[in-house]
């Protein structure tokens, strides 16, 4: 009767994790239920460790943003800890690995939530998970702070409020998009532009959208607007047809790797034009371009790893790690220095809701490695932070800033 | 829409066929002999881009010599999948769904693997050509592509000499035929199922090299293997010379779709082609296919 | 109870409807499809796009999602049935990329890459499961019917089968219609969960993942099919101690069985209705159980 006993000792499983289901009994609980939900009022004791978590992928295609940012994260955290912590008590950081899931993100969220009793919780840079979570956060209570740029991530589309426990710590990719947009049209006096964007990517899409709006609003007209998704690696169609239309510049919105072989693939195909990228043209990009002249490139800069701010962090891993940091290692820093400036200010930072209405309202000039960042209330995302404008010299070794644009 | 515009999109067409033709004479070759779609070649092929990635970018080594580097990886790469995936399913005598099963797991499986070791940054290949392309007036010719095309022909007619022309062939067809008789006349039919593994991974080492080359390295590269089960199909399951054909088939439609109608309704176009194509010449380009039971 | 456990019972019940839902088509009757996620995510756009674009209640919308996946398996399925069965998969598997396709180019209805977001919550923990179980119960009376031991000819000899005077290709079109209503249903279930989708959640590593776990419990048991959805679900939140090498270790885990043992968990192994409906009671009683349970 092996089966029976192998079956008996599953269903006696799966009786064991419903036991857990106490009484609550209401019929329909959503997604974090509101009722039987309390805000984690801490049970640590007065100086027990403080608990944050993070929810990031590191082990499918996004794992070396992910990775990057556990490292950023971790960095802080120790950095915090060695200067004596939080007013006296330890930081401890959890890390989950989402895969790149939103059912993985929301259930490694409530994890967080209720069985670690996180008190502040740094997201996956993924926008499609930064809107899964964004009611999840809202019915716990516990803030998510990070780095999804998409705005519907903290804008609640239908109230047009911001969703109440999620903050964008870097400017969102409208106010990215419009910042070399800008540029495109004012500094490189760009007349007509072609799109390359990832169709299949909302982070790329929603980019290429205000891109577009930007250069229209100012009289540029748009001669092609081409995709491709994720998976593909041959652009060449899409390419060639774009050059036929002979634009003054390419805008090409997606991630590192895409961005490379898009412009190795239009220069090969032989196009001298400019080409005009958003924030992930940094490293690796240079290293994936190798063998290919790197000019007429203008990109987004958001973490100058040279600057006095970041130097210290793009050091740090690089002696740690043996290669060049990904903007990522920074994101993570600083989503960790954002929540640790509300836990600090906090009266009982156990109380998730009070560190939220700190991260809220008091995340003025917090000191971060890409600068001062403040949070505006309204929105939950940075006010008056810029970004660089940059090239890389020919040899893809060193990137120079050109210009500053702030939102 | 000049005649320059039409012969380089064609060009471009006959380049991601090429690609795809690489990665369609592995995978055709483990259909035609063990009758059962190999999803792990993709894992295969992502581990030797990283191979690849090894010998040209970290020890520097030419590109010659490194894609030979790539084979040997590949083909030990392949008698390990075997082991792990496939060999206890022959003990077994499990119907052929099991190592497509089987199969997707292990692809899954290598491809993770290399996520743990290498998934902090990505990686990239130095470039094989010091001048990248081959200009004709305005039409441009990547050197990589004509390579890979090339390459992949050569392979081609290699491994059907093999099959054809050897007596390890011979086997290797016998096998495929019926296992178990082959057995029975004095083969090792166990020996010859993992030698064909063994040049399947051969290829598979010289597609991920060359696929690392054209597209930089990185651990889900493998899932372009998706490309060669359809170039498979469309050239006639079973037959090597028939996946290049539908591979390169599959590769200018791709690029004339896009063209006309733009890449993201591609897909549905795609599937409505391959559909027709089905149903009306469901025995592929080359005209052969494995008969399934009556 | 701790949002963390019922998010775990949430996400594992919606796999297990998947799963099921393939049942009677991959386990019964022996066609292999990489495009059940493709009916998922028709399920679940469609409802969706009632309720955030149409500001219709649940019940319709999920009914018109379900009644939508079996338009077009009909429409799909009318042409691909003829095909041998792995022209099938294949067909169905570009079925699935051509659905995210056009997902992604009406992207003003659909929101495209973005996805369709701010999608009520009609839909909690309890509906799901219960749903669950109703429809094991109903694949279970599939199985047992004389329409199941049909499916059963057909996946073991369809030239035996037709020679025995089954309709083949009608009765594959049923299953195939069965099976992907089902799947609608799952995907209307999950877009009033989690009330954000998009297009990529339902991609062909999706579908495979369904057929993966149908294969680990033992396509011959349905039983083998709940329990493996189930454990595979849950088992990458106890594997979490390894970080990184989770998905590693899940994979040699499924690759163990299915080389080891092939029939699958179960095997042939099969709960008898009865068996089901005194566990039905048996966990009912649990749930309503005192208020002495802490979290």
């Amino acid at each position: 009767m092996k089966k029976r006993g192998l079956l008996a000792a599953l269903l006696a499983v799966i009786m064991i994790l419903t036991a857990g289901c106490s009484s609550e009994g209401k019929s329909s609980t959503p997604v974090g239920s509101q009722n039987s939900n309390a805000p984690s009022i801490g049970k640590t004791s007065e100086g027990g460790d403080i608990i944050i978590g993070t929810l990031l992928d590191t082990s499918a295609s996004m794992a070396a943003a992910g990775k990057a940012t556990v490292w950023g994260a971790d960095y802080a955290v120790k950095e915090i800890n060695d200067a004596g912590g939080i007013n006296g008590r330890k930081l401890k950081i959890i890390h989950y690995d989402v895969k790149g899931d939103p059912n993985e993100s929301i259930t490694a969220y409530n994890r967080l939530v209720d069985q670690d009793k996180a008190v502040a919780v740094v997201g996956p840079g993924l926008s499609n998970i930064g809107i899964a979570l964004a009611p999840v956060a809202e019915d716990k209570k516990v803030p998510i702070v990070s780095h999804f740029m998409d705005e519907r991530a903290t804008t609640n589309e239908k109230t047009k409020a911001a969703w109440k426990y999620i903050y964008l710590a870097e400017p969102s990719c409208n106010q990215q998009a419009e910042a070399i947009a800008a540029y495109s049209v004012e500094k490189l006096n760009v007349k007509t532009v072609a799109i390359l964007y990832d169709s299949s990517n909302a982070y790329s899409t929603t980019h290429a959208i205000p891109y577009q709006k930007y250069v229209e609003s100012k009289g540029v007209k748009v001669v092609a607007s081409e995709s491709f998704t994720s998976d593909a690696k041959d652009y060449k169609a899409q390419l060639t047809k774009i050059i036929s239309t002979k634009p003054d510049a390419i805008f090409v919105p997606a991630y590192a790797q895409q961005n490379a072989l898009a412009y190795k693939q239009a220069r090969e195909l032989g196009y001298t034009g400019l080409i005009i990228g958003n924030n992930t043209y940094s490293a690796p990009f240079n290293t994936l371009v190798q063998g290919t002249p790197i000019s007429n490139l203008f990109f987004i800069y958001n973490v100058d790893f040279q600057s006095a701010n970041t130097k210290f962090l793009g050091d740090a891993y690089k002696s740690a790690n043996g290669t060049d940091p990904l903007p990522n290692v920074a994101f993570g820093y600083d989503n960790v220095k954002i929540i640790a400036n509300a836990l600090k200010l906090a009266k009982n930072p156990n109380d998730s809701v009070e560190v939220n209405s700190l991260i809220e309202t008091k995340t003025t000039a917090v000191k971060t490695s890409s600068g001062p960042i403040t949070i505006d209330p309204t929105t939950h995302r940075p006010s008056g932070m810029g970004v660089f404008i940059a090239k890389w010299d020919e040899s893809g070794k060193k990137i120079s800033l050109l210009d500053y644009y702030k939102s | 829409m000049n005649v320059t515009f039409l012969i380089q999109q064609l060009i471009n067409g006959l380049s991601r066929g090429a690609v795809y033709a690489l990665i369609a004479v592995g995978f055709a070759l483990i259909f035609s002999v063990l009758k059962f779609s190999n999803f792990g070649h993709g894992g295969l092929i992502s581990v030797s881009a990283f191979a690849g990635y090894f010998f040209a970018g970290v020890l520097k080594f030419n590109p010659v010599v490194s894609v030979i580097l790539s084979a040997v990886v590949g083909a030990l790469l392949g008698v390990l999948l075997d082991f792990i995936a496939f060999k206890n399913l022959r003990k077994h005598k499990s119907p052929s769904i099991y190592y497509f099963v089987s199969s997707i797991t292990a692809g899954i499986l290598f491809m993770n693997v290399l996520t743990i070791f290498f998934g902090t940054t990505f990686y990239s290949i130095p470039p094989f050509f010091s001048q990248p392309t081959i200009n004709l007036g305005n039409i441009i010719i990547a050197k990589l592509d004509a390579t890979i095309f090339i390459v992949c022909s050569v392979l081609l007619a290699a491994v059907m000499l093999v099959i054809n022309k050897t007596s390890l062939g011979l086997a290797l067809r016998a096998v495929s035929m019926d296992a178990d008789t082959a057995k029975l006349m004095g083969m090792n039919s166990n020996a010859v199922v993992t030698f064909t593994f063994l040049i399947a991974g051969m290829l598979a080492g010289v597609s991920g090299i060359f696929l690392g080359a054209n597209f930089t390295v990185d651990p889900f590269i493998g899932n372009m293997v998706a490309k060669g089960f359809i170039a498979s199909v469309v050239g006639g399951l079973g037959s090597l010379p028939g996946s290049i054909a539908g591979a390169l088939m599959l590769g200018v439609i791709e690029v004339i779709l896009t063209t006309a109608c733009g890449d993201i309704i591609t897909p549905a176009l795609i599937f409505v082609f391959m559909l027709i194509f089905l149903l009306i010449r469901p025995q592929g380009i080359s005209g052969k296919f494995i008969q399934e039971k009556a | 109870m701790s949002s963390f456990l019922l998010s775990l019972i949430t996400f594992s019940a919606i796999t297990v409807i998947g799963v099921v839902s393939i049942f009677p088509l991959t386990g019964l009757t022996g066609l292999f499809s990489f495009g059940q996620a493709a009916y998922m995510a028709i399920g679940a756009y469609v409802a969706g796009i009632c309720a955030v674009q149409l500001n219709m209640t649940v019940i319709p919308c999920i009914l018109i999602g379900v009644l939508t996946a079996g338009l077009v398996s009909i429409i799909i399925g009318i042409p691909t049935l003829k095909l041998r069965t792995d022209y099938f998969a294949l067909i169905s598997m570009c079925l699935g990329e051509a659905i995210t396709a056009i997902l992604r180019k009406f992207s003003t209805v659909t929101g495209g890459a973005g996805g369709l977001s701010n999608i009520p919550n009609y839909v909690g923990t309890t509906a799901i499961v219960i749903s669950a179980i109703v429809i094991i119960a109903i694949v279970a009376c599939f199985k047992n019917s004389s329409f199941g031991r049909m499916s059963l000819a057909i996946k073991n000899d369809e030239l035996a089968a037709k020679s025995f005077g089954i309709n083949v290709y009608s009765h594959k079109l049923k299953v195939y219609l069965f099976t992907s209503m089902i799947a609608g249903y799952c995907g209307g279930l999950y877009a009033f969960y989690i009330r954000f989708i998009d297009p990529s959640m339902f991609g062909w590593t999706k579908s495979s993942e369904w057929v993966i776990f149908l294969f680990f419990g033992g396509i011959n048991s349905l039983t083998g099919s709940v329990i493996s959805a189930i454990l595979l679900s849950v088992l990458p939140e106890f594997l979490r101690f390894a970080t990184e090498a989770r998905i590693v270790m899940y994979s040699i885990l499924i690759l163990l069985v299915i080389n080891f043992r092939p029939q699958g968990l179960l095997g042939e192994y099969e709960l008898s209705l009865e068996s089901i409906k005194k566990l039905f009671h048996k966990s009912k009683k649990l749930q309503g159980g005192g208020n002495n349970g802490t979290t």
